[in-house]
């Protein structure tokens, strides 16, 4: 089956740069998945990311979106099934209320005022956010602000959704409230979601990891895969999840544990089984 | 450099319909030469209380004493000169103050603001740079062609110079990753050490407090709820879940590992730490070699 984003030898170069910023990147996503893409500042995670909806356009290589090649006529329609969400909540608003900003991008795609109404209280819906729709967005957290960034993509029925590092500006609360919201949306809808961070821990709710470093793509593969390899990810600039410190600290001490990467959860429940005074 | 807030209260827009209070009631010491982390919620007053140190925001009641200056809802702006050389002020992307032609040029501006020679600030700006780690060789570039780490660094450089005996930092880690987080924290406490500098660091990073803060203020509606060494402030669980703080990483692990079973006589705050009581309650093979 064809994934629903395939990307063929990728390479960028910035005007101002001697160093690719994408080098030879290749890679698929399969429909309805959380991809996770990782990398320290500057490693390409967000020129990747900008590739898929043609917001750069790569000097070689090739991006198809469920097929079809994006290219000069394609890339207005696909980039109507993207909807990206970005690092700083207050660079990105344009209306003077919530419901105002929410309906933005589809006056903008023209869509009908009929349709529009419902669709924007349905987003603020999806999002909590319905009692804010007459309010200032300026005046709202930083987290009630992302879940609005976030209600204006929801709006626009997207079939992708993009995380440019958008709860990295947040405070542990607001991250907290779009990362469950997050797991929510793609629990119940059809979404396929690419969240662009460098925090492990949310890295770990993905379906796929893919670690990025010089512009290269360093490693694909399920979160148990990647974080199995801590020298990796330190390697690439990252840290080490919490439960895989404490796995690999008790191994070297002779616990007997499965030599796999755990997610809390799985560490906790292990661990029991290997507790002395039940 | 001794820094003390005495029932200081601070009210945004006084005097209006607008009126909303910053800070209430605010007493507080800050020993010369210790490191101080200030946590809440957002919106909790920490950025108002620092904005206190080098006179930014005058109180609208009460005394903060810095040093020797002491700042009264009467000081007057023109008073506050020196305490705005002694107090050096890092906020969330500092990199976006870089505003000289060179990098040099830039870090230096300070210093000869604050009435040193052309000589002298220069001298002082190359010294301020390779503390922050930036060498000779970028000293003639423009600031914005540099990596977004080494503006940030250079910026940094731009507040040394003003050779402070307080740092203040407000969020300085916000948006690095990982990696550059913990470069830029060590700089701080390197730092710190070599200047003796009395740090106040304002932050929602609770691995950060537990390995660098002598002293923590949990801050909550503008006022000091609790005040205490890190293993004081996060020796209750159930008192910082109902206040809306974060425990340090480990917390909610062994969180999850007492619900279980487990038991931890203190609330393990790093990795060494949370093993040396896991240890113990757990079956054991002999290990190879």
């Amino acid at each position: 089956m064809e994934p629903l984003i395939r990307l063929e030898h990728l390479t960028y170069t910035y005007n101002n740069s001697s160093v690719p910023a994408l080098n030879d990147v290749s890679l698929t996503i399969a429909a309805g998945q959380w991809i996770a893409i990782v990398g320290h500042n500057g490693s390409g995670k967000s020129t990747l990311a900008k590739t898929l909806n043609g917001l750069i356009e790569p000097q070689q290589g090739q991006v198809f979106f469920n097929g079809t090649l994006l290219d000069e006529d394609s890339v207005w329609a696909i980039r109507r099934k993207i909807g990206v969400v970005f690092q700083s909540p207050d660079n990105q608003f344009v209306g003077a209320t919530v419901a105002d900003d929410v309906a933005f991008g589809m006056e903008n795609n023209g869509v009908p005022r009929a349709e529009m109404v419902p669709r924007v209280a349905a987003a603020l819906a999806q999002v909590r956010m319905s009692e804010y729709a007459a309010h200032e967005p300026a005046r709202l957290s930083g987290g009630q602000k992302q879940r609005v960034a976030l209600a204006g993509v929801l709006a626009q029925q997207p079939e992708v959704i993009i995380l440019d590092e958008a709860t990295s500006m947040l405070d542990p609360q607001g991250r907290q409230d779009v990362v469950s919201l997050m797991t929510q949306l793609q629990a119940a809808g059809n979404f396929t979601i690419i969240s662009i961070t460098h925090d492990i821990d949310e890295a770990a709710l993905a379906d796929q990891v893919i670690l990025m470093d010089d512009g290269r793509l360093i490693q694909q593969g399920p979160p148990a895969t990647i974080f199995n390899e801590g020298a990796l990810l330190r390697r690439h600039g990252l840290t080490v999840p919490l439960s895989e410190q404490v796995r690999t600290g008790l191994v070297k001490q002779g616990v007997p544990l499965s030599d796999q990467y755990l997610s809390e959860e799985q560490l906790v429940s292990e661990l029991w089984t290997l507790h002395l005074n039940k | 450099m001794d820094i003390t807030f005495k029932q200081v209260s601070y009210t945004y827009q006084a005097n209006s319909p607008m009126a909303t209070q910053g800070l209430r009631d605010v007493t507080l010491h800050f020993a010369s030469g210790s490191y101080n982390a200030i946590i809440g919620q957002t919106g909790s007053g920490k950025s108002t209380l620092v904005q206190h140190l080098n006179g930014l925001l005058i109180p609208t009641a009460g005394q903060v004493i810095v040093g020797q200056q002491v700042i009264t809802p009467l000081t007057k702006n023109k008073a506050l000169h020196d305490l705005r050389r002694q107090v050096g002020l890092v906020f969330q992307f500092p990199e976006s103050q870089l505003f000289e032609e060179t990098v040099l040029k830039d870090v230096a501006f300070a210093p000869k603001n604050f009435g040193k020679t052309p000589a002298e600030a220069t001298a002082i700006a190359q010294q301020a740079l390779r503390l922050v780690g930036i060498g000779p060789e970028l000293e003639e570039k423009m600031p914005f062609d540099l990596s977004g780490g080494q503006m940030r660094r250079v910026a940094i450089a731009g507040v040394l110079a003003m050779e402070p005996e307080v740092l203040v930092l407000d969020e300085p880690t916000a948006g690095l990753d990982p990696v550059g987080r913990e470069e830029m924290m060590r700089l701080f406490a390197q730092i710190q050490r070599e200047r003796h500098l009395t740090v106040i660091l304002v932050t929602h990073q609770m691995d950060d407090v537990v390995r660098y803060a002598d002293q923590v203020v949990v801050m909550e509606q503008g006022h000091p709820l609790k005040v205490g060494s890190p293993r004081e402030i996060f020796a209750d669980p159930l008192w910082l879940q109902a206040h809306n703080l974060e425990l340090p990483s480990t917390g909610q692990l062994v969180a999850r590992l007492r619900q279980q079973g487990f038991k931890f006589t203190s609330l393990p705050l790093t990795v060494p730490e949370l093993l040396a009581q896991l240890t113990p309650q757990l079956r054991r093979v002999p290990v190879d070699g």
